[in-house]
């Protein structure tokens, strides 16, 4: 141990702002605990830019005392600039306290603003929160989010994150496009849409999961990733459904990771089964296709269409969802010919959830045929139907057919 | 013939001892980064606050950190055993880290010093930080009752 004279002089050398930065690493409970320490140290925990009340903080009271008594003395108690806030407790219900809170935060320093509602009924947001012009992170789940009139957006936006939250149909698409800085938006069960407009120039990420007819990209030069599952099959009225949501994905100059559920695809097959899609996804790397059934020769076909028109696709990923073994897939796939399209990038595939049945094998077989630059082929079996760990499928797939590397790389995962 | 990536700088601690590192990564610490963009041309730059010691563990971090072949999942780990130091040393660390402006060594260390307050009692903390507690009787009562939830 040092001597006690360099220790003392090492802490009472310690600027203001470290204090403030090793504060910042502590859970609120323990920074508010350091108030006890002495006079100097009192106030130190009420500077602090973050309050997280989270499943952590929630742990620690047991059910003592409720948050609501909380949350409203120790924001008033705060001083300083409150850069973020964020409330994630479980079994948290919307109350008017939650507003009131909302009147103590300063408007022009938050920048990250959660708030989670668990139980009960969607909580109104309040206007206050649409004058936080500092926001660069909102995150909500179950409330409602109603824009003002003539709300300009938040401009310094980067991450939307909403879960679960009632949005206006005519004002979401103005609400995206006034938030110029958006890169990252998540939508998952809010309302349905006729049609979703994105227009967001700086869009790198979107994740969507729920219902919408139609999508369209307006302006997204640099959207790169996108994940589209629907959580009805209700949305499929009418022709074209499949064609348009291709149409809209081809529009996005940088999209090079997509991730759909394989029956959105289907109604390419509407009119015939699809050789080629007339658009080609020229950026496209990885594909993950999930909620695939392997039942149905249109569903495949649209498959193979699609992988067909991704030219330079990478990395296909694809999650299984067998049920019933239908002998004319695994007829239609054996009848594919793999010289008539030689996917030359594709490098990995992942198959999970694999049960080694008829048609998943056959579609396996055609891509290791066809994919004549694959170094990886990564099997995952569904616990449910695979007993053996997936030495049979390993058995019946190696060497594996035109084996143009002469090496195994089919592997159980 | 050398690009401005192999240009290697030479560090002196405050105990003058001289350290040799690459210009790409001393310029984590922008302290150094603005020493060197306005034009220091200096034999050796002088670290006056950074001790041998110190300096050695900086240069070892600022290489992993710098290294482009390590993924997030090794600069944790070796981010977990760097800290295991005593707590002394973790404090001095703190303060060359703000001398020298070197923002993910600071974030690594401070993090390190709160997890290890949040195991220590109210009565550690104030031996480790050496604070005095100069509230009388009344004075600490009135605090616990103002956040009594954080004392249960």
């Amino acid at each position: 141990m040092c001597s006690g004279r360099s220790e003392a002089d090492l802490i009472s050398n310690l600027p203001g702002s470290i204090i403030d930065n090793i504060m910042g690493c502590l859970p609120l409970r323990d920074a508010v605990r350091t108030s006890i320490l002495s006079r100097e140290w009192r106030y130190k925990w009420v500077t602090c830019p973050e309050l997280v009340f989270d499943f952590w903080f929630d742990q620690m009271f047991l059910g003592n005392h409720k948050l609501e008594q909380l949350v409203y003395p120790i924001l008033k108690l705060h001083r300083g600039p409150l850069v973020k806030f964020a409330l994630q407790v479980p079994a948290f219900r919307s109350c008017p306290h939650i507003d009131q809170w909302v009147d103590l935060m300063q408007n022009n320093t938050i920048q990250d603003f959660t708030l989670h509602i668990s139980r009960g009924d969607s909580h109104r947001l309040p206007f206050r929160i649409f004058t936080f012009h500092q926001l660069r992170k909102l995150k909500l789940y179950k409330c409602v989010f109603n824009p003002p009139p003539g709300f300009k957006g938040f401009n310094k936006l980067l991450n939307l994150d909403l879960q679960n939250v009632d949005l206006v149909h005519e004002t979401f698409a103005s609400f995206i496009s006034a938030c110029r800085m958006l890169e990252r938006l998540r939508m998952i069960d809010c309302t349905s849409f006729d049609c979703l407009e994105i227009d967001s120039p700086k869009l790198k990420f979107l994740e969507f999961h729920g219902v919408f007819r139609f999508i369209a990209f307006k302006n997204s030069p640099l959207l790169e990733e996108v994940s589209i599952s629907f959580s009805s099959m209700e949305f499929k009225t009418g022709k074209s459904f499949s064609s348009n949501l291709i149409d809209s994905l081809s529009c996005l100059p940088s999209l090079e990771k997509l991730h759909l559920q394989a029956f959105a695809l289907e109604e390419l097959a509407e009119d015939g089964l699809p050789r080629n899609l007339p658009v080609t996804l020229k950026t496209l790397k990885i594909l993950h296709l999930s909620d695939m059934y392997f039942e149905k020769i249109e569903e495949i076909s649209c498959v193979l269409c699609l992988i067909r028109s991704s030219p330079n696709l990478q990395k296909l990923k694809i999650t299984a969802f067998t049920f019933d073994v239908v002998e004319s897939v695994g007829e239609y796939l054996r009848a594919q010919k793999s010289s008539d399209c030689l996917l030359a990038q594709l490098k990995t595939v992942d198959m999970l959830l694999f049960s080694g049945v008829e048609p998943e094998m056959e579609f396996v077989k055609y891509l290791l045929a066809s994919a004549t630059g694959l170094e990886e082929m990564a099997i995952l079996p569904h616990s449910g139907s695979v007993s053996d760990g997936g030495e049979s499928i390993l058995n019946e797939l190696t060497p594996p057919p035109n084996n143009f590397n002469n090496h195994q790389f089919v592997k159980i995962i | 013939m050398s690009s401005p990536e192999e240009k290697t700088l030479i560090l002196k601690s405050s105990d003058n001892e001289e350290f040799l590192v690459k210009e790409s990564v001393a310029v984590q610490c922008i302290t150094i980064k603005n020493l060197v963009e306005d034009g220091c041309d200096l034999d050796a730059i002088p670290l006056l606050n950074v001790d041998s010691k110190n300096l050695a563990w900086i240069i070892e971090f600022m290489e992993k950190y710098a290294d482009s072949t390590s993924t997030d999942a090794e600069k944790k780990d070796f981010d977990t055993e760097f800290v295991k130091k005593p707590f002394n040393d973790v404090l001095g660390l703190i303060l060359a880290a703000n001398y020298l402006n070197f923002p993910a060594l600071m974030d690594v260390m401070c993090d390190a010093c709160a997890n290890e307050m949040k195991l220590w009692s109210v009565e550690q903390v104030r031996e480790k930080f050496h604070i005095q507690n100069d509230y009388t009787e009344e004075e600490e009562k009135a605090v616990r009752a103002e956040n009594f939830w954080a004392f249960e």
